[in-house]
């Protein structure tokens, strides 16, 4: 495309330009068997298009020595480009004239062009380029308001505005025999799973009907990733059985292997398995499953979002009518089938945009700068302009002088950026791949480079338009005598700038420091225990070895006592999901005190299962009744502990809960024995809500965290507990020890990226606004010595001197505050779904960031203004 | 019209076009040059010397039809005008004549 477009402006004709491609085309496929790449092409279209350019350009000189006026207006426009691109030769041997001008004015632009093009490499990878999958625009997930049982995958199966719909669900397992067991995630997905992403397999073949069968042999699909990791890429390894267990087997015969090229659904699979369907319970319609599967689907050809939607909405209500407190109402009001990248990377959009719009305020504020560089550069250029005109230059060839010279600054600038955003992309690309979907493939493509061309010529357009139509301005120079002096024009113009360049500062340090705010407020929000020196271990104990109850439980139980005698250590406890981790159960139930009125849904709430040293070890405290206790076994009476909000939610006070019985729905029921104080078990953000807690001992599940409180060093007892797991079973997996503080930090991740990259750009705004204003002043008063003098010889006492200059340079840096926290008031709404507990008009933000701003720019203009009231009159005047 | 005599450089593009016959185009007069001159023919000079030919006059030039092949991208076909077989044609026989005679010091090379 950019190819393309270079050579249709250098040749100026499309169908020549599109031959000549055609003809690089042809070369590339001869010599190497493919078709080339877009950069290729660009670079080898770029010396043609330079030669049409540099032929065009002395056409004028070798072919037609007539005069530009005696030209149809069609070559007229022609012999403009020449003139252009002469120029822009001339241009080049700017730096050899003004080495510091051009050295600062293009690492102004390269800091603006590299940001922009940095934060669009992301933006364009993350939200613009298409899903590596076949027609991937026509992927949508189909959301009827919930997630799916089997039987509602069937009924969906028969829409008819997809031509293929599956369903998917994670699926987790644990590989042994291949060194230390491997924890995996991967995919249970129905039959169609496959055909919808339109991959097949680099060997054996992938789930045919038969694997979906009630009793067929288990099998699995593997990711090419764990093919070359686990089993050395080894192709003999389909038809073979594999010691993948899960809850349900403990081997799989391996049926495929899947292409490098197929990137799962989820980056974090590894494997596929197929969801299977027993008769009796699956059928189309049938609700008699976990609902637990959402649903991706093609869209048949010629139909539309809207079209999908709708009917997505019918099968909703329909399922809704059979099980509405499965599928509630509300929940209807959300169904719809949206692309599957939106669905993906919906979250990150609006973050992303609002850096891209940072980024583009800092792009601003160097071009201001630069402007502001070139209007000084202006007042000595005008002698050299005078020269050219009396030589009979025209206007225009002026124009297109200071153009031309722009555009090679912009480029050079631009050029530079470029490399910035080369060289900061291996950052970005570590920095993101854990918190923005999509970024591991991060890099700098054919729509960067374009992106970055064009945001140079906007910069060259944007900072070389103002000094241009100053320095042309002929008739102020005329008035001004050509005296060395800042014309009234010019010191507006420079006034301008100043404004535009603080406004823009503003509205970016009061957007980072909203967002400072929100994330200390954030991180200060108790967790409801104490995180200091926690380091928590995930043990599965898989295998039949942990079959048995009591096998399991003495496991643990053995486990517990060891990590207890550990040195360093000072409480060890266990619970199935860790606090600020991923998983979360829940239950619906009815209590004793309140009998469900008919037809109403149970209340819901958070399930935890702990062992009875938890609430001690966190430091989580006992509000009424007890802890659990060791005593509490299998046998003895069923108990359990309940949080505040638990016991709020039915009682006025706390005390009263304790003694009564809770039932799920699965028809399990248990005593309340005590109510502990709330945790944030799910993150910051929201407070506690309703939760049980039942002991280990009681519930015991197969894979828990192991969280121990070191004494000093939470890590090396990380380690210790793995080497204590492993020391007892080899074949026990144990994931990566994580400090319970890691473990949240990680939880606001994603804010935290967010404010220090806009908190980066704010400060880079606010130093070249800085500099802006520094620069500005400075030349001010070089300029003006002479009338700094003449006052002073009249009498004016220094301090006056100062005043006035200083209110000089103050007053549109003042007007740009002004105007800046208007817009950042305006602009602050955009963030206010990323605030927490921070308002976007926040007050005090408001005020402390344009008066911040003021003060900077006080002591950028200090500096100069001091120094005008220090000119000596007499000799300045002497110099005139 | 323009000059009167031709560049070594036009003279052997003219040269190619002629000999690929109803099957000149960029890529193909390239290849030609490439085979016959035994040396790489920068394309910038190329498409710029085929473009000026075709402005003086000498070479005509139409699209062809689009092809599966090359992305789509149809072939721009080039052929001498009347013209430039004359100049050509000129400028051939001032060459074989200053030959003429002369023979031997192309086989010794």
């Amino acid at each position: 495309m950019i190819a393309e477009l270079l050579l249709r402006i250098a040749i100026g004709d499309l169908e020549r330009a599109h031959a000549l491609i055609g003809d690089l085309e042809e070369d590339a496929y001869e010599t190497s068997g493919r078709t080339p790449s877009g950069t290729w092409l660009v670079l080898k279209a770029s010396p043609i298009a330079a030669r049409f350019l540099l032929d065009r350009a002395l056409r004028p000189i070798t072919e037609r020595p007539r005069t530009s006026r005696a030209l149809p207006a069609d070559e007229r426009r022609i012999s403009m480009i020449a003139m252009l691109w002469q120029e822009m030769g001339n241009a080049l041997r700017l730096p050899m004239r003004a080495p510091a001008f051009v050295a600062a004015a293009a690492a102004t632009i390269a800091l603006g062009v590299g940001a922009n093009t940095a934060i669009f490499s992301i933006v364009n990878t993350v939200l613009l380029e298409p899903l590596p999958y076949e027609e991937a625009s026509r992927l949508v997930r189909v959301w009827p308001g919930e997630t799916m049982t089997k039987g509602w995958i069937m009924t969906f199966e028969e829409a008819v505005s997809f031509e293929a719909l599956a369903g998917y669900g994670g699926a987790s397992a644990t590989l042994t025999g291949v060194g230390r067991p491997l924890e995996l995630d991967g995919g249970d997905v129905t039959r169609e799973y496959f055909g919808v992403m339109r991959a097949a397999p680099l060997h054996g073949r992938t789930f045919a009907d038969s694997d979906h069968a009630h009793g067929a042999d288990p099998v699995v699909v593997l990711s090419h990733s764990l093919w070359v990791r686990a089993f050395d890429a080894d192709a003999g390894i389909v038809g073979q059985l594999v010691s993948l267990a899960d809850d349900d087997f403990a081997e799989r015969r391996v049926i495929g292997v899947m292409p490098a090229s197929h990137q799962p659904l989820d980056s974090a699979w590894d494997f596929w398995v197929p969801v299977r369907l027993n008769p009796k319970y699956d059928y189309p319609g049938s609700q008699m499953s976990c609902s637990c599967w959402n649903l991706i689907a093609r869209l048949d050809s010629g139909v539309g979002l809207e079209a999908a939607s709708a009917e997505t909405r019918v099968i909703g209500e329909q399922i809704h009518t059979d099980a509405p407190d499965r599928l509630a109402e509300a929940a209807l009001l959300r169904a719809s089938a949206v692309p599957f990248l939106d669905d993906m990377v919906g979250d990150q959009q609006l973050p992303l945009l609002l850096l891209l719009g940072a980024v583009s305020l800092v792009l601003l504020i160097a071009c201001t700068n630069v402007a502001n560089l070139l209007l000084a550069r202006g007042e000595h250029r005008r002698r050299e302009l005078a020269i050219r005109a009396a030589l009979g230059a025209s206007q225009r060839r002026l124009a297109i002088q200071l153009l031309a010279e722009s555009i090679t600054l912009g480029l050079a600038g631009g050029a530079l950026g470029l490399l910035l955003a080369q060289a900061s992309i291996g950052y970005f690309r570590a920095a993101l791949a854990a918190v923005v979907p999509r970024t591991t493939a991060l890099q700098l493509d054919q729509r960067t480079l374009l992106f970055a061309l064009v945001a140079s010529l906007t910069a060259s357009v944007l900072f070389g338009v103002v000094p241009a139509l100053r320095v042309l301005d002929r008739g102020s120079a005329r008035r001004e005598g050509g005296r060395h002096g800042a014309t009234r024009g010019q010191q507006r113009a420079n006034r301008i700038l100043v404004a535009v360049e603080v406004a823009s500062a503003v509205v970016l340090l009061v957007g980072a420091s909203l967002m400072l705010r929100s994330l200390q407020e954030l991180t200060s929000v108790d967790p409801g225990f104490e995180p200091g020196n926690l380091v928590a271990v995930r043990v599965n104990a898989v295998g039949d070895r942990y079959s048995d109850p009591a096998a399991l439980q003495a496991f643990y139980e053995e486990l517990q006592a060891k990590s207890d005698a550990l040195p360093g250590v000072t409480a060890v406890a266990s619970i199935q999901d860790l606090p600020f981790g991923d998983g979360h159960w829940g239950w619906n139930y009815t209590i004793d005190s309140e009998p469900l009125p008919a037809g109403a849904s149970m209340p819901g709430a958070g399930f935890r299962v702990v062992s009875s040293s938890y609430f001690p070890t966190l430091g989580v405290p006992i509000l009424a009744g007890r802890n659990l206790r060791e005593s509490d076994i299998h046998g003895a009476e069923e108990v359990a502990v309940v949080n505040d909000a638990f016991a709020r939610r039915h009682f006025d006070t706390i005390e009263q809960i304790v003694g009564h019985t809770v039932t799920l729905n699965t028809g399990a029921s248990f005593r309340v024995v005590g109510v502990v104080q709330g945790v944030r078990h799910t993150g910051f953000r929201s407070d506690p809500v309703p939760e049980m807690y039942r002991p280990l001992s009681q519930f015991p599940t197969r894979s828990r965290f192991l969280i121990a409180r070191a004494e000093v060093n939470a890590a090396s007892v990380g380690d210790d507990l793995q080497a204590l797991v492993w020391d007892m079973d080899p074949d026990v997996p144990v994931r990566d020890p994580q400090t319970m503080t890691s473990v949240m930090r990680g939880s606001v991740a994603e804010s935290r990226l967010f404010t220090e990259l806009l908190g980066s750009f704010a400060a880079l705004g606010a130093i070249l606004a800085g500099i802006g204003v520094y620069g500005v002043v400075a030349y001010t008063v070089s300029r003006r010595q002479r009338a700094i003098a003449i006052r002073m010889a009249l009498g004016a006492p220094a301090a006056n001197v100062l005043r006035h200059t200083l209110r000089e340079a103050l007053s549109p840096v003042a007007i740009g505050a002004i105007l800046g926290t208007l817009g950042a008031i305006g602009a602050s709404q955009l963030l206010s779904s990323l605030l927490f507990g921070v308002s976007p008009r926040d007050p005090l933000t408001l005020v402390v960031v344009p008066v911040f701003l003021l003060v900077v720019a006080t002591l950028a203009a200090a500096l100069p203004a001091t120094r005008a009231a220090r000119v000596d009159p007499v000799s300045t005047l002497r110099q005139e | 019209m323009g000059s009167k005599s031709l560049g070594e450089f036009e003279q052997i593009v003219l040269l190619a076009v002629l000999r690929r016959g109803d099957n000149a185009y960029g890529a193909s007069v390239r290849k030609e040059l490439r085979a016959r001159t035994d040396r790489t023919i920068a394309r910038g000079a190329l498409y710029v010397t085929l473009e000026r030919l075709e402005r003086k006059g000498l070479l005509t030039s139409k699209m062809g039809a689009a092809t599966p092949e090359r992305g789509g991208k149809a072939k721009r076909y080039y052929g001498l005008s009347a013209e430039g077989l004359t100049l050509l044609r000129q400028s051939g026989r001032d060459l074989m004549s200053l030959w003429q005679g002369y023979e031997s010091v192309l086989d010794e090379a």
